[in-house]
C-alpha cells in the first residue's frame, strides 16, 4: 500500500513541486460516494498521509463539509467537469440495477463511522469558517438543485460505482466506495415519515345533520274521528296522539340550528349585561312591540318588488307562527330571573292582551336563539324546514337593517330599590 | 289580513267576511286539501307553519294561489279549530327556567362586555361629579373607549366591525400550525452516505 501511494502522488505533482496540488479557498470537484460534487477547499493538512483537504460542497449545507483525502479531489478543469457529468449519466441510467454487496456495505459503514467520529473535534474548530462557506451556498442555489435530482438516482449503484471505481482506481480502493450506496436508502425513510405526518394532520370535515320528514298516521286518524258531532268519542282519541308524536319526535330528535347574526349577538350581550348585572328593565309596554316589528317587516316585504303573492302569504304565516312561538315560550323560556317579578305585574294589568303586544325587541330576539331547539320538535319535513329558515334569517337581516331604532338601550329602565327587593 | 287571522283563531268559527274571499269549495278541492295536511294537523303552537307547508302543497296540486285565510276559513266550517287549539299539548318541554345565553356562542362577547364596562366605570369614577352631572359625565369617557356602554350610533358600529375582523383571523392560525411542518427543499438535501454517519453521532 505505501508504495503504492508515493507512485499516484508523483503522477498528480508532475504539474506542480509542492507537496500539496491544491491551496486553500480553491475551486475542485471532489468524489461523494459514486459522484462528484463542485467543491471548495477550506483547510489543508499538508503532514498527514495521504494529505487531507477540508471540504465544502457548493450549494449543500455546512454540515457535511468533511476531511477528504487526496486521492478523492480533483482539478476543476474541462475534463473532470465533463467526467462528472458523465458519471451523474452513467448513474441515472443505471439506476434500476440491483445491489449484490450487502455484506461487504456493513464492514465498510463501520470503518466510515469510524472516520466520521475522528473528524468531529476539528469541526468544532471551524465555526468561523462555516459562517463564510454559508454565502457561496447560498449563490448555488441552481446547482444544488442539479444535484439534488442526482441525489435520487443514487440509491442502488452498487454496480455502477463498481465500475467507475475500476476505471479510475485499482482494486484495493474500490471496496470502501462500495459501500457507500447503501446509505441513501436510511435517509429517504425520513421524508416518508414526515409526509404520513403530514397527512394525519388535516381533520376530516364532520358532516351536518338534517332535519327528516316524520310523517304521522296517527294525526290524520285523529282528524277524522272528530267528524262525528258528538264531542265525547274524540276526547280519549285526542289524547294519545299528541304523547306518541312528543315521544316520536324526542326521540327521533334532530338539530335545527338558527344562526344569528353577529350585530345581533351583540345586542343580546348588551341585554345580558343590563337585567343581569345592572339590575335594569326593559320599560313595559314596550315603544316597539312584536307585533309592531312584524307588521313592519310584513309592509317592507309587500314593497319590495320581487316578492309574489305566494310568497307574500307564505311570510304571512311565517311571521304568525313567529309570534305564537313567541307567546307561548315569553313567560316561561325568555326571561331572567329579575324579570320574573315584571312579568307578574304585566299580567295582572293587561290579563287578556298577547305578550307580543306588549313586549319589544329585545325578548324577541332571544326568541330566536332558543327557537332552533324547539322547532326540531316540529313535523315539517327537510324541505318546508329549510324553507322555514330562509324566511326566519330574512327576518333577522331586516332586524339587522333597523337595528338603530329596535334595539336602542335607552328602552332599559332602572327600577325603584322596593322592586329590587322584591325581585330578590 | 293579520286581524283576520286573529277572528278566526278567536272565534273557531267562520264570521262574516269580505265577499273576495268567498270561495266554493269543489270536491276536487276538498280531497286535494286532506291530502295536503297529510301528516300536518293545523292546530296548537304549530299551525301557523303547517298551514303555509299545506298551503304550498295544495297550491302545487291544484296549480292555483290558495290563500292561508281562505284554507282556515273553509277548515272552521269544518272543525271546532278553536277548541282543537286547546286540546293539542305543546310538542316541546316548556318548563319554566330562566333564559340564558348559550356559553358557546355568547361566553367571550359576555367576557369582553364586562371587561369594558369595568374600564368604562373606572374613568366615570375619576370624575366624581354630582348625579345629574355624572349622567352626562358617562358619556365622555365612554366615547373615548373603543366600545361605550350606552352604544350611540357609532358605538354600535365598533363592535360590529370587531368580530368580524376576529373570526377570520382562526383559520389563519390553524393555517399557519399547519404550515409549521416545512417541506424538505433540494437545497437543504444532503449529500448521499455521509449523512447516516453524521445524523447518528
Amino acid at each position: 500500500m505505501g508504495e503504492v501511494k508515493p507512485a499516484k502522488v508523483e503522477n498528480y505533482s508532475t504539474g506542480t513541486d509542492a507537496n500539496t496540488l491544491f491551496v486553500d479557498g480553491e475551486r475542485v470537484l471532489c468524489f461523494h460516494g459514486p459522484l462528484i460534487y463542485e467543491a471548495k477547499v477550506l483547510k489543508t493538512k499538508p503532514d498527514a498521509t495521504p494529505v487531507e483537504y477540508y471540504i465544502h460542497y457548493a450549494g449543500w449545507s455546512k454540515n457535511w463539509d468533511e476531511w477528504v483525502p487526496e486521492n478523492r479531489v480533483l482539478k476543476y478543469n474541462d475534463d473532470n467537469v465533463k467526467r462528472r457529468q458523465e458519471l451523474a449519466r452513467q448513474c441515472g441510467e443505471r439506476s434500476k440495477k440491483d445491489n449484490k454487496k450487502g455484506s461487504a456495505k456493513a464492514k465498510k459503514m463501520e470503518q466510515m463511522r469510524n472516520e466520521s467520529r475522528a473528524s468531529t473535534p476539528s469541526k468544532d474548530s471551524n465555526t468561523s469558517q462555516s459562517t463564510a462557506s454559508s454565502t457561496p451556498t447560498t449563490s448555488a442555489g441552481p446547482g444544488s438543485k442539479s444535484e439534488a435530482g442526482s441525489t435520487g438516482t443514487t440509491t442502488t449503484n452498487s454496480t455502477a460505482n463498481s465500475t467507475t471505481s475500476r476505471a479510475h482506481r485499482k482494486s484495493t480502493q474500490s471496496t470502501p466506495s462500495t459501500a457507500r450506496p447503501g446509505t441513501p436508502s436510511d435517509k429517504k425513510e425520513d421524508p416518508a415519515a414526515a409526509e404520513t405526518t403530514e397527512e394525519e394532520g388535516p381533520v376530516a370535515p364532520k358532516k351536518k345533520r338534517m332535519s327528516e320528514q316524520r310523517p304521522s298516521l296517527t294525526g290524520s286518524d285523529v282528524a277524522e274521528k272528530p267528524l262525528p258531532p258528538t264531542t265525547t268519542p274524540s276526547t280519549p282519541t285526542t289524547e294519545p296522539a299528541p304523547c306518541v308524536e312528543s315521544e316520536e319526535a324526542y326521540a327521533a330528535k334532530v338539530e335545527v340550528k338558527i344562526k344569528i347574526p353577529d350585530e345581533l349577538k351583540h345586542y343580546l350581550t348588551d341585554d345580558w349585561y343590563a337585567v343581569v348585572r345592572e339590575h335594569k328593565l326593559l320599560e313595559l309596554p314596550a315603544k316597539v312591540t312584536v307585533q309592531q316589528i312584524s307588521e313592519q317587516y310584513l309592509a317592507h316585504k309587500k314593497s319590495v318588488k320581487s316578492t309574489s303573492a305566494s310568497k307574500e302569504v307564505a311570510i304571512n304565516d311565517v311571521l304568525d307562527g313567529i309570534v305564537e312561538y313567541f307567546n307561548v315560550m315569553l313567560g316561561s323560556q325568555l326571561l331572567y330571573k329579575f324579570e320574573r317579578t315584571q312579568y307578574a305585574d304585566v299580567m295582572q294589568k293587561h290579563p287578556d292582551t298577547p305578550l307580543s303586544e306588549l313586549y319589544g325587541s329585545f325578548h324577541l330576539l332571544r326568541l330566536f336563539v332558543r327557537l332552533g331547539s324547539m322547532l326540531s320538535y316540529s313535523a315539517l319535513d327537510q324541505q318546508s324546514m329549510q324553507n322555514l329558515l330562509t324566511h326566519v334569517q330574512d327576518f333577522l337581516k331586516f332586524l339587522v337593517k333597523n337595528s338603530s331604532i329596535f334595539f336602542s338601550m335607552s328602552n332599559f329602565i332602572n327600577v325603584d330599590p322596593e322592586y329590587v327587593r322584591n325581585a330578590q | 289580513m293579520m286581524a283576520k287571522d286573529k277572528g278566526l283563531a278567536v272565534a273557531g268559527t267562520a264570521a262574516p267576511l269580505p265577499a273576495a274571499l268567498d270561495h266554493e269549495w269543489s270536491a276536487e278541492e276538498e280531497l286535494q286539501l286532506f291530502h295536503a295536511m297529510e301528516g300536518l294537523r293545523p292546530v296548537g303552537i304549530n299551525k301557523h307553519f303547517y298551514m303555509s307547508c299545506i298551503v304550498q302543497r295544495l297550491s302545487k296540486s291544484l296549480n292555483r294561489e290558495m290563500p292561508s285565510e281562505l284554507i282556515w276559513r273553509h277548515l272552521g266550517t269544518m272543525y271546532k279549530l278553536k277548541e282543537l287549539d286547546d286540546l293539542e299539548s305543546l310538542p316541546f318541554p316548556n318548563e319554566e327556567r330562566e333564559f340564558s345565553l348559550p356559553e358557546q356562542d355568547y361566553g367571550t362577547l359576555q367576557t369582553k362586555k364586562t371587561v369594558e364596562v369595568h374600564a368604562n366605570e373606572e374613568a366615570a369614577e375619576a370624575q366624581s361629579a354630582p348625579p345629574t352631572a355624572e349622567t352626562n359625565g358617562k358619556a365622555p369617557p365612554a366615547t373615548k373607549t373603543p366600545v361605550p356602554t350606552n352604544s350611540t350610533k357609532d358605538g354600535d358600529k365598533k363592535p360590529v366591525a370587531k368580530p368580524q375582523e376576529q373570526l377570520p383571523k382562526r383559520p389563519a392560525k390553524r393555517t399557519r400550525g399547519s404550515m409549521s411542518n416545512e417541506s424538505i427543499s433540494p437545497s437543504t438535501t444532503p449529500p448521499p452516505v455521509q449523512s447516516n454517519k453524521r445524523r447518528r453521532i
